[in-house]
């Protein structure tokens, strides 16, 4: 059996790249707090994510056998050739990196190294959405679901190891696949998977759209493999079946989603994309979202890319890679020019990012303070996260710093009023002072 | 039918017991990478590293999980103590990852493929810091631990857990039983079970300076030195489930390691560098 390196003896060539690659070269890590080189892991592999010539590159290192081992390098030159638009350039280099193990012998391995798309993954998005609210979190299961419609439509293969850290929600407003190693095309005599990703996927974004409340608890091994999707499927609905893509695309409130997604071609006016929101159903037609009153009148034309929920009477629209926020009438509360927005109904602030820069709204659409940051998080108990500078602190509704940011790392503040926070590589919880427990 | 297939959650956790002598006799000095150590600091910096793999393993995007809880018990003299900082003897990933330790810059010279030599640096956390004094008080070790893996699975019984796994290193013999006792606690140890399977219990036995005859993963007495510590070493030793052997069979050259015992005698650094990166196999198992 071949013997595989640990994290860290992966680390430390990562760390210290000079010589220890065979192709790849200007390597640089990315460090995250608490760790030299941000790393994530999947199954049997370490993900590292380091800087390629000044790109985002993620190095996939094998740390266990597996019995689908002979198949990546096949399935990564298989999904060259399909040249798919949702699949992340990648590529399989044999014997790339020279690793030294924790008894001193060196070796070269098998890396993977994937281009990162321009985005955040899945799994981020996922915890900024469970963190927000729910009409936001509706709003992203049908996204995701159409996404799965729309490849059903559009692409022959299988991903076949789909979870939160591999799917990227990118800023141009796709979604782009990672790690696809263990891709499929039906068929290809490789795998007689009939799209059961796309199966399971449709199915876990139902039983999430029908159950919100099961969104919080989805984190990471909700996804992590598609007989645990099955298998969890069939505890949320007992003695079910998992239904074939052909039962899913029949099923109604899949079919009016996407008329691409239920194979159905026929002109309409628009069709229903989501429940109703204070009033005004989001709607679609020909690939354009609009609005349209309970009554079927079209209230906002169809001119959207995207149209989320009406939430306190506002809704987040997109438009290319563009992201605005309008109110009942159709007016641009802020216009569509933003890179990302958060409408945080129940604290009545909206957080908007233009030129990498985040500011505070009030629900009016004027700024309440100059002050911008680097990045924010979700507001929990009247306090959302900011960065500046690289450091973390804590903001109130008024854009003002209540807890400064001197913090290399945090969390959100938690029921109790605690969050946990790093400095110097030392964690501990502060309360909403920013006094140290 | 015992398992040992148990996929390792948060829900089914696993645990490793690790047991470590800090008799006098591990002052005795080693080599280890490259330069002259005490048994004792070579095995400190080994359960180190092995804990920092096992913290790795589990770190995700939200944090450290707690897929293990994890114990380092040294015996020495009249001690049985936990190695690990803390009142608490379990630790599990999240609170080791956290833990304000002692850190320290390893540089190690590498010969890379091309011919040149470059420092490679790395920085470890040390939980544990190296111990030696006084007798070998096995005896009482293997009850405390026995006390660790019995609460455990108590308190996991009816789950689906990949069992504890214990990982005694000795470089000598208890002084506090006979070889009869001994071998009663380590029977006592390895008929705790879940419902994966029973506890594994893995002895290693440190070579004195230089000895370069170690044996690991006997499948026999006959493999070992004639003496009746080496087989009550094979005794104590759990047989290898399936889900080791071909990590087993890697490092032994065996094609069937069918009877082979979790047992290594007058192993080196390297030996012990092997054999724990084996006992910790089930972070491989982590959903």
């Amino acid at each position: 059996m071949k013997k595989y390196p640990s994290i860290n003896d992966y680390a430390e060539a990562v760390l210290n790249p000079e010589g220890r690659f065979r192709t790849l070269s200007d390597i640089k890590a990315i460090a995250s707090p608490g760790v030299p080189v941000s790393y994530t892991l999947n199954q049997d592999r370490v993900n590292f994510r380091v800087l390629r010539h000044g790109m985002e590159y993620m190095l996939s290192c094998k740390l266990a056998p597996r019995p689908t081992d002979d198949r990546e390098e096949i399935a990564i030159k298989m999904a060259a050739d399909l040249a798919s638009p949702i699949l992340a350039p990648c590529e399989y280099l044999r014997g790339e990196i020279y690793v030294f193990d924790d008894t001193g012998a060196g070796r070269y391995h098998d890396l993977i190294a994937t281009e990162i798309p321009a985005g955040i993954p899945l799994y981020r998005h996922l915890a900024k959405l469970a963190a927000g609210n729910k009409n936001s979190r509706e709003t992203f299961l049908r996204n995701y679901l159409l996404f799965a419609g729309e490849m059903a439509a559009n692409e022959a293969f299988s991903h076949n190891n789909l979870n939160p850290t591999n799917v990227f929600v990118c800023n141009d407003g796709q979604t782009r696949l990672t790690d696809y190693r263990l891709l499929s095309i039906p068929g290809d005599g490789l795998s007689d998977n009939d799209s059961l990703f796309l199966t399971v996927t449709a199915l876990i974004a139902r039983a999430l759209a029908s159950n919100p409340e099961l969104f919080r608890g989805c984190g990471e091994e909700f996804f992590s493999s598609t007989e645990i999707m099955k298998n969890r499927i069939r505890e949320i609905f007992p003695g079910s079946e998992v239904l074939s893509l052909q039962q899913i695309l029949e099923d109604t409130p899949l079919k009016t989603i996407h008329p691409a997604a239920a194979g159905d071609t026929r002109q309409t006016d628009y069709e229903f994309s989501g429940k109703q929101h204070e009033g005004l159903s989001s709607v679609v037609s020909e690939g354009k979202f609009g609005y349209a009153a309970a009554n079927g009148r079209v209230a906002i034309p169809m001119q959207y890319d995207w149209g989320g929920d009406f939430e306190e009477g506002l809704a987040l629209v997109r438009r290319g890679g563009e992201m605005g926020l309008i109110d009942k009438g159709g007016r641009e509360i802020l216009p569509i020019e933003y890179e990302d927005i958060s409408w945080s109904a129940d604290n009545g602030v909206i957080l908007a990012c233009r030129d990498g820069k985040w500011r505070f709204y009030d629900r009016g659409g004027n700024p309440v303070s100059d002050d911008t940051f680097d990045n924010v998080g979700e507001f929990s108990r009247g306090l959302t996260w900011v960065m500046r500078r690289g450091k973390y602190g804590f903001a109130n509704r008024n854009a003002r710093m209540v807890i400064p940011a001197i913090y290399d790392d945090v969390t959100s503040f938690n029921d109790e009023g605690y969050a946990s926070v790093e400095v110097a590589g030392r964690r501990f919880a502060i309360d909403m002072k920013g006094k140290t427990i | 039918m015992n398992g040992y297939s148990a996929r390792i959650t948060r829900k089914n956790p696993s645990a490793f017991i690790f047991m470590v002598d800090t008799s006098g006799s591990m002052e005795e000095k080693v080599e280890f990478n490259g330069s002259a150590m005490s048994k004792s600091g070579a095995v400190a910096s080994i359960i180190n590293a092995t804990l920092g793999e096992i913290v790795a393993r589990c770190r995700r995007e939200d944090g450290y999980r707690d897929y293990f809880d994890i114990a380092v018990i040294g015996y020495g003299g009249d001690d049985i103590r936990s190695l690990l900082p803390g009142t608490e003897t379990f630790h599990t990933p999240a609170r080791l990852a956290l833990m304000r330790t002692k850190t320290s810059k390893i540089f190690k010279t590498r010969a890379l493929p091309d011919g040149r030599e470059a420092v490679a640096v790395t920085e470890v956390k040390e939980w544990v810091q190296p111990a030696a004094l006084g007798k070998t008080p096995m005896y009482a070790a293997m009850n405390r631990a026995y006390d660790l893996a019995r609460e455990w699975t108590v308190k996991h019984s009816g789950c689906e857990c990949f069992p504890p796994v214990v990982i005694n290193i000795t470089d000598g013999e208890a002084t506090d039983a006979s070889d009869e006792d001994m071998a009663k606690v380590a029977a006592k140890i390895r008929s705790l079970d879940t419902r994966d399977g029973n506890v594994l219990l893995f002895n290693i036995y440190i070579s004195s300076a230089g000895r370069q005859d170690g044996v690991l993963f006997p499948a026999s007495c006959g493999e070992l030195p004639d003496t009746p510590h080496a087989r009550l070493l094979f005794d104590m030793s759990s047989p290898v489930p399936e889900v080791y052997s071909g990590a087993v069979g890697a490092i032994t050259g065996k094609s069937d390691t069918a009877g082979c015992r979790g047992v290594s005698y007058n192993a080196s650094m390297t030996d012990i560098i092997n054999m724990l990166n084996i006992g910790t196999i089930s972070v491989n198992l982590m959903s």
